[in-house]
This record gives structure tokens, C-alpha cells and sequence, in this order.
């Protein structure tokens, strides 16, 4: 298998990790995500993995949009925030990373 | 803005179709406002902020695989709330359909035709002549040639507007139903 498959599919299940992770923070609008996930190559994705998985947390309610107008003349921005649903989600999702995280170690130090 | 990037989200728009117009509207917000932000950070040309949204088709494409799966997951809650209401649309949308459509007309061609008689009543007893297929009858009582034409007008304004009552309720019906469809 080709490393950069396997790679997709590590992004695939932790995108949507980080991404809560940075939104439980504060808010956060689209192309702001983008550019943070930017900085970390392995977890890099394009408008068109983001603004849909965007959609799909909202969809489930997981997080909440809102239109915000910004002061430099640039058009309004839209928004994202965690919901208390999408915290208890996070909390889920954060058991189940420090379990993998364990896993391997212990599977790489037997 | 730029007429390549407006064909460029036109193009999307277009694709999104079988989205909601308002949700499609919100989509082509985002990805606008995205690439004024790039447009003013000043690196990037508008050639090199298409290629880097990608392919029209395929962004649209995102978007409705994203929705399409979500659609698609089964739930006995959403099978139930389709099932009560197509049921219910379907079963309510039988009588009231065709009942409230036959009746609108039925009230309204006669809220025309109750003047026409009138009038042909009323023209008949100018000239002094009895019409005998027309008279203006309710229940027993039988009104004066000369006061036909009054009353069939007075009628005829109150029949076409319950005609026009009963279509309303109609559409009002169709409103409702069509609403709730998109609340599914």
C-alpha cells in the first residue's frame, strides 16, 4: 500500500478531530481552519474536503454558524462554534484518541 | 468582481441544484467570501485561487456527496416521519385536493353567471316580457323580475368570493404539505 493512502485515511478520521479541537477553542470561520490545518502537512486539506465536513457538523448539531461582518471591508465571514453537543463529542472523541495513543505504545514497546 | 469567478460560482451554483435555494445561497456565500479573503491578501492571482478551490464540479460534488450520505443513513425515526407524512399528505391531499378545486371553480363560474342571469332577467322585464328559464329563486321565495338583477349581483359577488375563500384554503393546504416535505 502507498504511503500517501494510508496517510488519507489517518486524515480522514482525525480531520474532523482537529477541527473540533480548534473550534471548542473559539470561533472560527472557514478559510481560517483551512490555513491552521495548513500548517501541519500531514492533516492539510482542501475547500473541498473542509466546507463539507463543516456542513455535515452542523447538520448534526454539533456546531452552530453565524454571519459576521468584518471591519475591513471584506465581506462578511461565516462563523463556527461548538455546541454543548458537540463538546460531549469532543469528550467522546478525546477517550477514544488517548486509548489508540496507548494502544500503540504499548503495542510498539511488547 | 471578477467575471471568470462569478462564471465560477454560477457554475456551482448550477450544480447545486438539487439543494435548497436558501442552503445553495449560503454555500456560494462562503466559498465568495473565501475568495475575497484570498483576493485581498494579494499573493494569489484569481487564476490561482480557482485551481486552488478546484474544479467547479467537483466542489459541488462535495458538497452533495455530503449531503446525499447524510440523507441516506436509515433511521427509524426518519422512516417513521416520512411514512406519517406521506401518508398523511397523501390521504388528507385526496379529498381535499380535488373537493376544494372542483368547488372554487364551481363558486366562482357561478358567481359570474348569477349577474349574467340577472341581467337577462332584469332585461326581460325592462321590455315587459317574462324570461321563463330565468328567475331568481331561494327556497320558496320568488323575487320580483325587477329586483333580480340586484340580488343576482349581490349573490354573484358573495359566491365568487367564497370561491376565491375555498381556493386560498387551498393553496394554503398545498403551502403546508409542501413545507413540510422540506422539513423531512
Amino acid at each position: 500500500m502507498n504511503i500517501e493512502d494510508w496517510k488519507s485515511q489517518i486524515k480522514r478520521g482525525t480531520l474532523e478531530y482537529s477541527i473540533l479541537l480548534m473550534i471548542d477553542k473559539r470561533a472560527y470561520y472557514g478559510y481560517e481552519i483551512i490555513s491552521e490545518l495548513e500548517k501541519h502537512p500531514i492533516l492539510t486539506a482542501k475547500e473541498s474536503t473542509i466546507y463539507p465536513l463543516l456542513r455535515r457538523l452542523l447538520s448534526e448539531g454539533f456546531l452552530s454558524s453565524f454571519w459576521q461582518e468584518t471591519t475591513q471591508g471584506l465581506p462578511p465571514r461565516k462563523y463556527y462554534s461548538i455546541t454543548d453537543k458537540g463538546r460531549e463529542y469532543l469528550e467522546a472523541m478525546t477517550v477514544q484518541w488517548n486509548d489508540l495513543l496507548t494502544a500503540i505504545e504499548q503495542i510498539k514497546g511488547a | 468582481m471578477d467575471k471568470k469567478i462569478n462564471d465560477y460560482l454560477d457554475k456551482i451554483d448550477k450544480y447545486l441544484k438539487p439543494m435548497a435555494a436558501s442552503e445553495r445561497a449560503d454555500i456560494i456565500n462562503e466559498i465568495k467570501s473565501e475568495i475575497t479573503e484570498l483576493q485581498n491578501q494579494g499573493s494569489l492571482s484569481d487564476d490561482q485561487i480557482l485551481e486552488r478551490l478546484g474544479d467547479a464540479k467537483e466542489l459541488a460534488g462535495a458538497y452533495l456527496g455530503e449531503s446525499i450520505a447524510q440523507n441516506n443513513t436509515f433511521s427509524w425515526r426518519r422512516f417513521c416521519a416520512v411514512t406519517a407524512f406521506y401518508s398523511f399528505a397523501g390521504f388528507t391531499g385526496m379529498f381535499i385536493l380535488p373537493f376544494c378545486s372542483v368547488l372554487a371553480a364551481g363558486l366562482m363560474i357561478s358567481g359570474v353567471m348569477a349577474p349574467i342571469a340577472g341581467v337577462i332577467e332584469f332585461l326581460g322585464f325592462l321590455v315587459g316580457k317574462n324570461v321563463p328559464f330565468v328567475s331568481f329563486q331561494f327556497g320558496t321565495y320568488t323575487a320580483p323580475p325587477y329586483l333580480a338583477f340586484p340580488l343576482s349581483v349581490a349573490t354573484g359577488v358573495l359566491l365568487f368570493l367564497a370561491g376565491k375563500a375555498v381556493w386560498k384554503l387551498m393553496i394554503k393546504y398545498i403551502q403546508i404539505i409542501t413545507r413540510g416535505k422540506q422539513r423531512l
